[in-house]
């Protein structure tokens, strides 16, 4: 009895002792799930977390370089425009009237900066290319006289996760800098007839400065929805289409009253192009709702010719004596003011991506923080108890070595 | 009545202090077997002699070689048995089970998955990159080949369980035998009116490996006969030793009745544990490995097959998954070879992520009856944590009551070697005396013999 009372309460001990050195070795209380199960889910969880915290910071920083890189290449945008504006003014004053070369080289020079700019990459992705990184998304046309968009769209949004419920529009699509979007805003009318028709016009303009009227219209054609055909002709009223374009069908929320699909996609808007014509924009309709109340409708365009075609026309025009006009002025002073716009729009960018990868690396510390509590051993407190286990067992040897020989026969 | 019944109770007293003195010999001898039941001398007195009006005391007699044991103590002693050894059994396997797993730890599954997610989330920023794809098939890979490791763990686990089982049968009908011969043995002696205290030993010895094993219910006849049933099923008695044996059937594994097909009820031992992991547990560990992964297989497909891969002309409604079966994640290897057919775009141009970030958001997606993939996995570790950490408590928790219970026994049926060399001073004293009676009956009698001369 003696006996095995004492090698179970051995064992006991050694059991203990070989818990704490090994916690001790390792410095985790856990090594195994049923050391803690619950331990074991919320260090799952915990380095769950610490994992998709660690690579939303790497998208993070991926984000962040791609960002700098479109300040960068609009920074160079914007002080070419700027320079070009600066020699635009200059050809107001009467007095530098006779050289317009000089004028027209500078222009150029410019014009293939900013060109350049525009086809500037980021780690392997056209920073203006939308997400058609396939090709450089601007370029001149095969006879040299205007600057046609390249990929097949630079409209594209490229959005990554920063946080498990955050995600952040990366890029500046080729469009949003430097294409012409025509805006199509108002209402419909909700409670109209099938087959009524409301129609829209607006002036649209090519590569060479040449007006046209786009006319849409957008037929009910079911509740909430509408058929959108459009067409555009030239100043005798010609189309510039050899057949109609197909029409669009647009579908409405019925209880907002928002676009809700353009041909089936949620894109909120479609890219119009007549490459014959160097006619190219984007149409928008984001702003055209749904609501009860007679059809009112309206569009807008945020430019007449991109600012590749004016710079084109401009160069063009002084090589051939011609001076600038105050309309041709005024497209590139707007460019130039939408370039800082769009500059403080992609800084306020980086400010969210660092703001966010500031979070992260606070949430990070307290994550490893609860990392540590829940795994991390005390060692001074495991050393103490190993000590006191160890004391233990010293002692239980000793009083068994002291007790267990003896018996009667010693005695007898 | 003279001087020789001085010599009748001295000679009875000397023999019966020499078999006195034999028993307790025998119980120095068996001092360390932790299976020998100390015996004890019953003595009585001898029937008297009246002679004159008066009944004279004839001394001594061995009554009685008594075996000390609390038959109370041995049923609870085996009932412990069955619960202790199925709660040990139950921890090691289990303690095997959670190692597959490697949790916590950067080699565990929930780090492979959080490295595949993630994957696919550095992907979505530069979807146009070699290098992130590729990055990503190893990435699955690496899932991939941890789930079948796991799994080819558990399943090797099975094949163990399933080799101890036969053993563990196998060692039950080979009890059930020995048990019956002894049964058979003892009856015999018994008949004869004898006790045969050994063969009892031998008995309980094996009545109690057999309680480790499987829950055993035991009863004695009037012959002394144990009569054995194993999980409501007669087993053995004096006569008969069954046979039982194992079968499969829909993956459980059952014990029947060799000669009428009766099947066991299991409730303890270590056969109980290693078949009721057998048949539930482990199946019910790779079951949800199968419903978390065949979610992942079908979320990431789903989302997969609506992208369209980076290829000139873009390719869309490819699996990226090409199935998943009994831990086999099968990764399309049309991809592997070229991880430009992954289809992390939306809209088909190379520059859209959008599909890959939809497939890192099936992380924190409610797939897996109203839980994550993770959240799930988690609770499938905690539950075989848990299930080990009970079992390993409530073995540590019979030890203690068996370790109690062996201490009762061992006050009642264990020899003491004090008590023992107390009783040998004592019964050599007494024979000392009767020895001494025989010398002064001598004297006695030498004296009347004297006097005769």
């Amino acid at each position: 009895m003696l006996t095995n009372n004492f090698i179970t309460t051995l064992t006991q001990t050694k059991s203990r002792i070989d818990k704490l050195s090994t916690q001790i070795a390792s410095q985790s209380k856990i090594q195994k799930p049923s050391d803690s199960p619950s331990g074991t889910i919320r260090l799952n969880r915990l380095y769950g977390q610490l994992s998709q915290s660690d690579s939303f910071n790497n998208n993070i920083q991926n984000g962040l370089a791609f960002v700098n890189s479109t300040i960068l290449s609009m920074e160079t945008i914007q002080n070419e425009t700027s320079q070009t504006l600066t020699k635009l003014t200059e050809l107001v004053n009467a007095t530098n009237g006779g050289d317009f070369t000089t004028y027209a080289d500078a222009v150029d020079l410019s014009l293939n900066a900013i060109l350049d700019a525009a086809n500037t990459q980021s780690d392997g992705k056209y920073i203006f290319g939308g997400t058609d990184f396939s090709t450089s998304p601007f370029g001149l046309t095969a006879d040299g006289s205007s600057v046609e968009v390249k990929a097949s769209d630079i409209s594209g949004t490229q959005e990554i996760k920063i946080s498990p419920n955050i995600s952040q529009k990366l890029n500046m699509s080729g469009t949003e800098v430097f294409g012409t979007i025509v805006k199509g805003i108002g209402s419909l009318n909700k409670d109209g007839a099938i087959g009524d028709v409301s129609s829209a016009a607006t002036k649209v303009y090519d590569a060479a400065g040449n007006q046209y009227t786009l006319n849409m219209n957008y037929t009910k054609s079911a509740e909430n929805t509408y058929s959108l055909s459009y067409d555009i002709v030239d100043g005798s009223g010609t189309s510039v289409y050899s057949s109609p374009p197909a029409a669009k069908e647009l579908v409405y929320d019925a209880d907002t009253g928002k676009l809700s699909t353009i041909d089936g996609s949620s894109a909120q808007q479609f890219s119009i192009k007549v490459p014959d014509k160097k006619i190219d924009f984007m149409l928008n309709i984001n702003g055209l709702n749904e609501k009860s109340g007679a059809s009112s409708l309206a569009m807008s365009a945020n430019q007449q010719m991109d600012i590749f075609n004016t710079l084109i026309l401009i160069r063009d025009n002084l090589r051939k004596g011609i001076p600038p006009t105050e309309a041709q002025r005024a497209t590139v002073s707007d460019f130039n003011k939408h370039m800082l716009a769009k500059l403080a729009e992609s800084g306020s960018v980086s400010n969210q991506f660092t703001d966010v990868s500031d979070q992260l690396t606070q949430q990070k510390t307290i994550l490893q923080e609860l990392v540590s509590k829940e795994q991390d051993v005390d060692i001074a407190k495991a050393i103490m108890e190993m000590q006191t286990e160890d004391n233990a067992l010293q002692m239980s040897y000793k009083l068994s070595a002291m007790i267990m020989p003896q018996s009667l026969l010693n005695y007898l | 009545m003279g001087v020789s019944r001085v010599f009748d109770i001295a000679q009875r007293s000397l023999s019966t202090y020499q078999h006195a003195l034999d028993i307790t010999s025998h119980n120095v001898a068996n001092a360390a077997n932790s299976n020998y039941t100390r015996q004890t001398a019953v003595l009585s007195t001898e029937k008297g002699e009246a002679s004159g009006g008066l009944v004279f005391g004839m001394g001594v007699k061995l009554d009685l070689i008594q075996r000390q044991r609390d038959s109370l103590i041995d049923t609870q002693i085996r009932a412990n048995n069955q619960k202790y050894s199925d709660n040990s059994k139950r921890s090691n396997i289990l303690g095997q089970v959670e190692q597959l797993f490697g949790e916590p730890s950067d080699l565990g599954l929930s780090n492979t998955l959080n490295n595949f997610f993630n994957s696919w989330s550095e992907a979505s920023v530069t979807p146009n990159s070699l290098a992130l794809r590729y990055n990503l098939i190893r990435s699955a890979e690496n899932l991939s080949n941890k789930v079948q490791d796991i799994y080819t763990g558990l399943t090797q686990v099975k094949s163990s369980l399933m080799t101890d089982a036969q053993n563990t049968v196998s060692s039950i009908n080979s009890y059930l035998k020995e048990i019956q011969s002894l049964n058979s043995q003892i009856f015999e002696i018994t008949i004869k009116g004898e006790q045969p205290n050994d063969l009892i030993d031998q008995r309980d010895t094996v009545l109690d490996s057999l309680s480790k094993l499987v829950n055993v219910n035991v009863t004695t006849d009037a012959d002394g006969s144990a009569i054995v049933s194993i999980g409501g099923v007669f087993a053995a008695d004096k006569t008969v030793a069954k046979e039982f044996k194992l079968s499969e059937s829909g993956g459980a594994l059952t014990i029947n009745s060799g000669t009428d097909g009766i099947a066991l009820n299991l409730s303890g031992g270590e056969l109980y544990a290693i078949t009721d992991l057998y048949s539930k547990g482990v199946p019910s560990y790779t079951d949800k490995i199968d419903t978390m992964m065949n979610s992942l297989k079908d979320a990431v497909n789903k989302a997969h097959s609506s992208g369209y891969s980076i290829t000139d002309p873009p390719e869309t409604g490819i699996n990226f998954f090409d199935g998943y079966s009994e831990g086999v994640l099968k990764i399309n290897s049309d991809l592997q070879l070229d991880p430009s057919k992954i289809a992390l775009s939306k809209d088909g141009t190379n520059g859209n992520g959008d599909i890959a970030t939809a497939i890192s958001d099936i992380r924190n997606a409610k797939r897996v009856n109203g839980a994550t993939i993770s959240d799930s996995y988690g609770a499938l570790i905690s539950e075989i944590g848990s299930q080990k950490q009970s079992s390993e408590q409530m073995a540590q928790s019979n030890d203690l009551i068996l370790q109690q219970l062996d201490q009762q026994k061992s006050s009642i049926s264990g020899v003491s070697i004090d008590e023992e060399m107390t009783n040998v001073i004592k019964f050599q004293r007494a024979y000392e005396a009767s020895a001494k009676m025989i010398k002064i009956a001598d004297d006695m009698l030498q004296t009347i013999l004297n006097m005769v001369q």
